[in-house]
C-alpha cells in the first residue's frame, strides 16, 4: 500500500463579523470562536502505480486532506501513512519521495529562467548531475518545453509555466505526487497535454499520483478509481462509472419524431428529462430499457432513437445534491 | 552532492536575481543622495561658519562624514526580505518549503547573502572613493588595520540585521496584516541604529539604554570602527558584541520560528 488514511479529520478555528463598522468595532473586544470541520474522518487506501482522482465541489476538504499527506498540515486527529512514513512528522527521506503539486502556487523564481529554479531544485533534493540531466531531458521532451527552460519564468504563458511547475514537482523523481488541480486556467489544447503528460508518466514510472480537479476530463482520462468527497466526508469511492450505478441504474433515450407529441403521451414510458414538441429525452431505467425502446417505435412516430448514457457531470450533481439534504 | 551545495545554490540564484534587476539598486543608491543633501544644509548651517564648532563630539566634517558613511551602510544592511517571509506565510508560499529538504531560515539567509554580494562589493567602491576624497581634501587618515575591522564588522552587521529582521517578520504568524508593524520597526532601528545621524545625538540617557539593545551595533558601530579614534580595545568589545547579538537573536528566531510553523495554518481549502 503506497497511502493508507484513518479517520483522518481537520478543524480550523475561524472568527465570524457581521457586515458594519459597528461589528468590526466589536470584534475588536470579542470574537466568537466558531470551528470548521474541513474534513471529518475520511479513511481509504492507495495502491502503488495508481492515480486516483479526488472529486468534489469547493470547500469539500480535498486540498485539506492533500495538505495533510503532504505534510503540511497536522491533522486533529486520525492516522496516515504515506509509503510507511507519518507525512506531518516530515522526515528528510520522505520529502524526497514526494511531491505536491497547487495549481495556484507556484514554487519557480518568476524573474529568473526556470532552468535556474529546477536547478536549485536539484541542488535541494541533492540529485546526482546524470541522474538530473537525465531526469529533465526526458520530461522537457515529454512535455514539449525544452526551448523555454531559458527563458524567464514570468515571458512564459501559464500553459508553459504549468509545465514547468510539473517539471520542478518530478525533478527529483518522487514516488507519490499530489496533484491539486494541475489544470486549473489552462486551456484546452495544454489541459490535453498535462493530462497525457501525467498519464504516460504514471505507467513508465509506476508512480502513485493523487489529484484533484473540477474538470471531470481530466478525472475521467486519468483516473480508473474516484474518490467523491463533500462536506468532509467520503461519499463515493469506485471508478467513475459507478457513480450512476450508485444512484441506480438509469439511462437516457433520444427520440427525434416527424410530428409533435404531447407530453401526456411521452410520460407513460419513463420521466421526461427535455421536451420539445418533435423532440424529447426520457430517462428510463437501464433493466427496461429494452422493451421500452420497442414500444416507443411501436406507439410513436420516431424517425431517430439513441440510447445514452447518463451524464457523468449530473450524476455527480445529484451525488452532491443529496448530501446537501439533512 | 553535499548538503551544504543546495545553501551555495541559493545563493547564487539570489545573485543573479540581482544581477536582474540592478537598476534598482543603483536607483536605491541614488535615491539616498536626497536625504544626504537635507542633512548636509541641516549641519551646515547649525556648525555656521567656525571651523571649531563641534557637537556631539563631532566636528563638522566628521559629522558629514558619518552622515555620508551612515547612508550607505545602512542602504548596504537593508533588508526586503521580511516582505516576502510574510507573504510566504499569509499566502502559504511556505508549503513548499515545508515539504522540501532545506531549511527555510538557512535558505533565505543564503538568498539575503547572494542579494547582498553584489551591493557589497560595489559599495566598498564607494566608500573607498570617499575616503580617498577626504584624505586628500580634508587630510583625514584611515589606518588600514581600521579599514580591515570596518569591513570585518560590517559582515557581521549584515548578518545581525538578517536575525532582527527574520525575527520580526515572524510576527506575520500572527498578525495578519504587518504593514504597520514592518514601517515601523524599520524606521525605529534605523534611527536607533545611528543610520541617519550619530546616537550621541540622544543624549546620555537613550544611549545607556542603547548599550543594552542590537541596534547600535549594526550602523553605528562599524562606522566608528573606522572613524573614530576607538581604542582596539573597545573594538573588540564592540565585535564581541555584535557576536553575542548574532548568538542571542539566532537562538530567538530558532525559537520563533518553531513556535510560528506550529501556529502556521496554510490558506485554502
Amino acid at each position: 500500500m503506497s497511502i493508507i488514511v484513518r479517520q483522518l479529520t481537520k478543524s480550523f478555528d475561524y472568527y465570524k463579523k457581521e457586515v458594519g463598522l459597528k461589528q468590526s468595532i466589536k470584534n475588536l473586544f470579542y470574537r466568537e470562536k466558531l470551528v470548521k470541520e474541513a474534513v471529518k474522518g475520511i479513511s481509504f487506501e492507495i495502491e502503488e502505480g495508481e492515480i486516483v482522482g479526488f472529486l468534489g465541489p469547493n470547500g469539500a476538504g480535498k486540498t485539506t486532506t492533500l495538505k495533510m499527506l503532504s505534510g503540511i498540515l497536522h491533522p486533529t486527529s486520525g492516522e496516515a501513512s504515506v509509503m510507511g512514513y507519518t507525512p506531518w512528522e516530515r522526515k528528510k527521506s520522505f520529502k524526497k519521495n514526494i511531491s505536491i503539486v497547487m495549481g495556484q502556487k507556484n514554487q519557480l523564481w518568476w524573474d529568473l529562467p526556470a532552468n535556474e529554479s529546477l536547478y536549485l531544485n536539484k541542488c535541494i533534493y541533492e540529485i546526482d548531475d546524470r541522474l538530473y540531466y537525465e531526469t529533465l531531458e526526458e520530461l522537457t521532451s515529454i512535455l514539449d518545453v525544452k526551448e523555454q527552460l531559458k527563458v524567464q519564468l514570468r515571458r512564459l504563458s501559464l500553459g508553459e509555466r504549468m509545465k514547468m511547475e510539473l517539471i520542478a514537482a518530478l525533478i527529483h523523481r518522487p514516488k507519490v505526487i499530489l496533484l491539486d488541480e494541475p489544470t486549473i486556467g489552462l486551456d484546452l489544447v495544454s489541459q490535453k497535454s498535462v493530462r497525457e503528460f501525467l498519464a504516460a508518466y504514471n505507467k513508465d514510472t509506476k508512480t502513485t499520483i493523487l489529484l484533484t480537479s473540477h474538470y471531470m476530463k481530466d478525472i475521467q482520462d486519468l483516473c480508473k478509481r474516484t474518490i467523491v468527497i463533500n462536506h468532509g466526508t467520503i461519499v463515493f469511492d469506485g471508478p467513475l462509472s459507478g457513480i450512476n450505478d450508485s444512484l441506480g441504474r438509469y439511462k437516457l433515450i433520444k427520440l427525434r419524431m416527424d410530428e409533435p407529441v404531447d407530453q401526456e403521451r411521452l410520460l407513460q414510458f419513463g420521466r421526461i428529462k427535455n421536451h420539445d414538441g418533435m423532440e424529447a429525452t426520457l430517462e428510463i431505467e437501464a433493466d427496461s430499457i429494452k422493451s421500452v425502446t420497442r414500444q416507443l417505435l411501436d406507439h410513436l412516430p420516431v424517425i431517430d432513437i439513441t440510447i445514452e448514457e447518463y451524464p457523468i457531470e449530473e450524476g455527480i450533481a445529484q451525488l452532491y445534491r443529496r448530501m446537501d439534504e439533512p | 552532492m553535499t548538503a551544504l551545495d543546495k545553501y551555495t545554490h541559493a545563493f547564487l540564484i539570489s545573485f543573479k536575481r540581482t544581477l536582474e534587476y540592478r537598476a534598482s539598486f543603483f536607483i536605491g543608491l541614488v535615491s539616498a543622495v536626497f536625504p544626504i543633501m537635507m542633512q548636509y544644509y541641516m549641519w551646515t548651517t547649525l556648525y555656521g561658519h567656525s571651523e571649531s564648532n563641534e557637537y556631539f563630539g563631532y566636528s563638522y566634517k566628521e559629522m558629514l562624514l558619518y552622515i555620508l558613511l551612515s547612508s550607505i551602510v545602512a542602504l548596504l544592511v537593508s533588508t526586503g526580505f521580511e516582505w516576502e517571509i510574510s507573504h510566504d506565510i499569509k499566502d502559504g508560499g511556505l508549503n513548499m518549503f515545508v515539504i522540501k529538504p532545506i531549511g527555510y531560515m538557512n535558505y533565505r539567509l543564503f538568498c539575503f547573502g547572494g542579494a547582498k554580494s553584489m551591493q557589497l562589493a560595489f559599495i566598498f567602491i564607494v566608500i573607498a572613493a570617499i575616503l580617498t576624497i577626504y584624505a586628500n581634501v580634508y587630510h583625514l587618515t584611515f589606518e588600514a588595520a581600521r579599514i580591515a575591522l570596518f569591513i570585518f564588522s560590517v559582515l557581521l552587521s549584515l548578518l545581525l540585521n538578517f536575525l532582527v529582521f527574520f525575527c520580526l517578520s515572524m510576527t506575520a504568524f500572527w498578525m495578519a496584516e504587518v504593514w504597520g508593524v514592518y514601517a515601523g520597526f524599520g524606521v525605529l532601528s534605523n534611527l536607533l541604529g545611528g543610520g541617519l545621524f550619530p546616537i550621541e545625538v540622544f543624549g546620555p540617557l537613550v544611549n545607556n539604554a542603547l548599550n543594552y539593545l542590537p541596534f547600535k551595533y549594526i550602523i553605528y558601530f562599524p562606522i566608528t570602527v573606522l572613524t573614530k579614534t576607538l581604542s582596539y580595545d573597545s573594538i573588540t568589545a564592540g565585535l564581541l558584541a555584535q557576536a553575542c547579538w548574532i548568538g542571542v537573536l539566532y537562538i530567538l528566531s530558532r525559537f520563533l520560528w518553531s513556535l510560528g510553523t506550529k501556529k502556521y495554518v496554510s490558506i485554502g481549502g
